[in-house]
């Protein structure tokens, strides 16, 4: 039985908490400030599709996800998750929780329970879970599952996370930022079992991640949460398009760059990479080319990280 | 890998029709499958259909139901056509006017082309150029 | 159902199949807990009824009242904590693996009337065990429990009050976590007030309890009430209490782990 994968639309989104104290999975004392996690979403996501959810710690990129899941509701504003005609708000509805596997870093497990024992209730109560799959990835991360999370590293922890995303098969899957902790080998092992899994058994995925130069080839739509609003969203395609990058000789590259606008510079002795807005011309690529400057694809943590750069206007000074 | 500044879909065309030009992926050759290029260069499998979509409306691809994608016969010839044809148009149309630009007469050019023809063939080399 | 257009009946039927898979999952999840941990207790306390007064007699004492005065403080306070403990264990990944706060309150209900009934049939037993047993030592065994004036019913009478005690204490509990857990430390802590308001009401309906002692030492208690009366204000208190831990569980929120 294969379900259909679902998408979701928000509208005017506003999420506002309030002070709070509380005590931490570390058992240490926690101040949360008020603020406004989110600022007036509106934001369509497309079923079946890999999307990037981006933005610095605190752009409320985590907020967004709980949402979807029902783990929290809007201030204001309307959330609608599902398939077909049947988009529905998320708040205490099976057709949507049952049917939403949002993973946090933590990984959400019984804290005095066996891993195994953690799988077990996942296993009761979602509906297309694969047992096979989690005990494969289980083994493939190298997690004892007779072990309980407080004798397990972060990173292993994390992968218990990732095996829960992978094995519920939830036609809305969420992965957020479920790698931090995990070591390069163990993510690029995850990377490619989200694009094995989501090969054969489609469904949405939605990987919210800073670290944007190793997924951005996985996302085929890419959201830019920025200070709870909106930046971007778009397909991946679209925003690569939007600029390229110049690597060569310092002079040669200073040349064909005069005149456009730069996004980021960075130097390593006498090369220089420039990531150059806009898109480049016949001309351009057959001038890096008898320059000896190669002509390249835009990174996005570029992109991402000069949208989401204050405006010179509101930056503060600089303190020496 | 695909490091250039087209969007991905467009370099694993590109890719793709420089290896079967080049011999490497043969007609009737099965190329891997959307899945085995994502896990391969880990990228969307999306990306990777897009790229053999457009590749099987030009011809040089197409899909065996349940089986997969496999190079067209007589894609490299086609492909080779189109090279040929864009030589001329974009390679030697251009050379010619530069050699008109910069005065150098035709029967030095076709002594060259000529030339050129014995080298590649082993025979000994003609001197026709002046300095 | 292939990736084709679910219907609306198809939706309906997914629901109440998840809604069900969830409440069963619940109760099995904190009933295991009840009953297994409760076992460990009650056998503990067989032990004690048995053991002590056998020793005491061995050594040619006697003893004035058995180890099941003051027991029925025991219980309660015991399923209190088992809410607390069992709620905090499942909020998390129970909100995580799809299920709803409904069938967290739902199945969290049902696993507390369990316990009651096991608690309270086990406590009656219990008593019985001690009668029986001060008998045979020849001693005498004052009839203890309910202040509730019940003739010769008052074991079940006891019972029945144990039982909807322990009901209203682990849901007190179940929903002091939740408060907790949404509200934080200040707050939470003031939403254990209309808690414990419940705790004295079940206390003082039964006749039996910590509360109800305080009152009395107080010289507030209650008259000794006839036992429909007290057992039906009893009830009430636990329709109160269901409500509560309805209230709080469903407002639960979880708030990001960073």
């Amino acid at each position: 039985m294969t379900p259909a994968p679902f998408g979701a639309r928000l509208d005017d989104v506003v999420v506002r908490f309030g002070a709070q104290r509380r005590l931490t999975m570390d058992g240490t004392a926690v101040k949360d400030e008020a603020g406004t996690a989110l600022d007036g979403v509106t934001l369509d996501l497309r079923p079946g599709v890999i999307t990037g959810v981006l933005g610095r710690n605190g752009a409320g990129k985590s907020t967004l996800l709980t949402l979807l899941a029902a783990f929290n509701r809007p201030t204001e504003g309307r959330v609608r998750v599902g398939a077909g005609d049947l988009l529905e708000d998320p708040w205490e509805n099976p057709w949507v929780t049952a049917n939403v596997q949002l993973v946090r870093e933590s990984g959400d497990l019984m804290d005095d329970e066996r891993v195994a024992e953690t799988l077990k209730y996942y296993a009761d109560l979602r509906p297309y879970w694969d047992a096979d799959l989690a005990a494969r990835l289980l083994d493939t991360f190298e997690v004892n599952p007779r072990k309980k999370p407080t004798a397990l590293s972060r990173g292993k922890r994390s992968a218990v996370g990732a095996t829960i995303g992978l094995a519920s098969r939830a036609p809305l899957t969420i992965l957020d930022e479920v790698y931090l902790g995990m070591d390069a080998p163990t993510r690029y092992a995850f990377y490619d079992e989200i694009l094995a899994d989501y090969a054969e058994h489609p469904r949405t995925i939605l990987l919210s991640s800073h670290l944007v130069e190793e997924v951005e080839r996985l996302f085929e739509d890419v959201v830019v949460l920025h200070r709870g609003k909106v930046l971007l969203a778009e397909p991946a395609e679209d925003m690569q398009s939007r600029g390229f990058s110049l690597t060569g000789p310092v002079a040669a590259v200073e040349e064909l760059a005069r005149g456009r606008r730069e996004l980021h510079r960075q130097r390593l002795g006498a090369t220089v990479q420039v990531t150059i807005e806009g898109a480049p011309d016949d001309g351009t690529a057959a001038a890096a080319r008898a320059a000896g400057v190669e002509l390249g694809s835009l990174p996005l943590q570029d992109l991402f990280v000069r949208l989401t750069q204050p405006e010179p206007a509101s930056r503060t000074e600089v303190r020496r | 890998m695909f490091d250039g500044p087209e969007p991905i879909y467009v370099q694993i065309a590109q890719m793709i029709r420089a290896q079967v030009l080049a011999g490497e992926l043969a007609e009737e050759e099965q190329v891997m499958s959307t899945t085995q290029f994502a896990t391969t260069f880990r990228i969307n499998p999306a990306t990777a259909a897009k790229a053999f979509a457009g590749l099987v409306d030009e011809g040089v691809l197409y899909k065996r139901r349940g089986l997969g994608m496999f190079v067209a016969p007589g894609a490299r010839e086609r492909l080779l056509d189109q090279h040929r044809k864009a030589y001329f148009d974009d390679v030697l149309g251009p050379a010619l006017a530069q050699a008109d630009l910069l005065g150098i007469p035709t029967d030095d050019l076709v002594a060259y082309v000529l030339g050129t023809d014995r080298r590649k063939s082993g025979g000994p080399t003609t001197h026709t150029e002046e300095s | 159902m292939s990736a084709a257009v679910v219907t609306r009946a198809e939706r309906d039927a997914f629901t109440a199949r998840a809604h069900a898979r969830a409440v069963r999952r619940v109760t099995r999840s904190v009933g295991q807990a009840t009953l297994v941990i409760g076992g460990i207790f009650w056998a503990i306390f067989l032990v004690t009824t048995v053991g002590v007064p056998l020793v005491v007699h061995q050594a040619g004492g006697v003893m004035g009242g058995g180890v099941m005065t003051g027991a029925e403080y025991a219980a309660p306070w015991f399923a209190l904590s088992l809410g607390m403990i069992a709620l905090a264990s499942l909020v998390v990944p129970h909100l995580a693996a799809g299920g709803t706060r409904r069938s967290l309150a739902v199945g969290g209900l049902v696993a507390a009337l369990v316990a009651g009934v096991a608690y309270g049939v086990a406590y009656a037993l219990m008593l019985l065990v001690e009668r029986g047993l001060f008998g045979a030592l020849g001693w005498e065994w004052e009839q203890l429990g309910s202040g509730l004036d019940a003739g010769g019913g008052w074991l079940a009478v006891t019972g029945a009050g144990e039982a909807i005690s322990v009901v209203v204490y682990m849901l007190v509990g179940m929903a002091a976590q939740a408060a907790y857990r949404t509200y934080g430390v200040w707050r939470g802590t003031a939403l254990l007030l209309p808690g414990l308001a419940l705790l004295f009401l079940v206390d003082h309906a039964t006749r039996n309890g910590a509360f109800a002692d305080a009152l009395g030492g107080l010289g507030l208690g209650g008259a000794p009430a006839p036992a429909a009366l007290g057992l039906l204000q009893a009830v009430v208190v636990l329709a109160l209490a269901v409500g509560w831990m309805w209230w709080q569980v469903r407002s639960l929120r979880l708030r990001p782990t960073r």
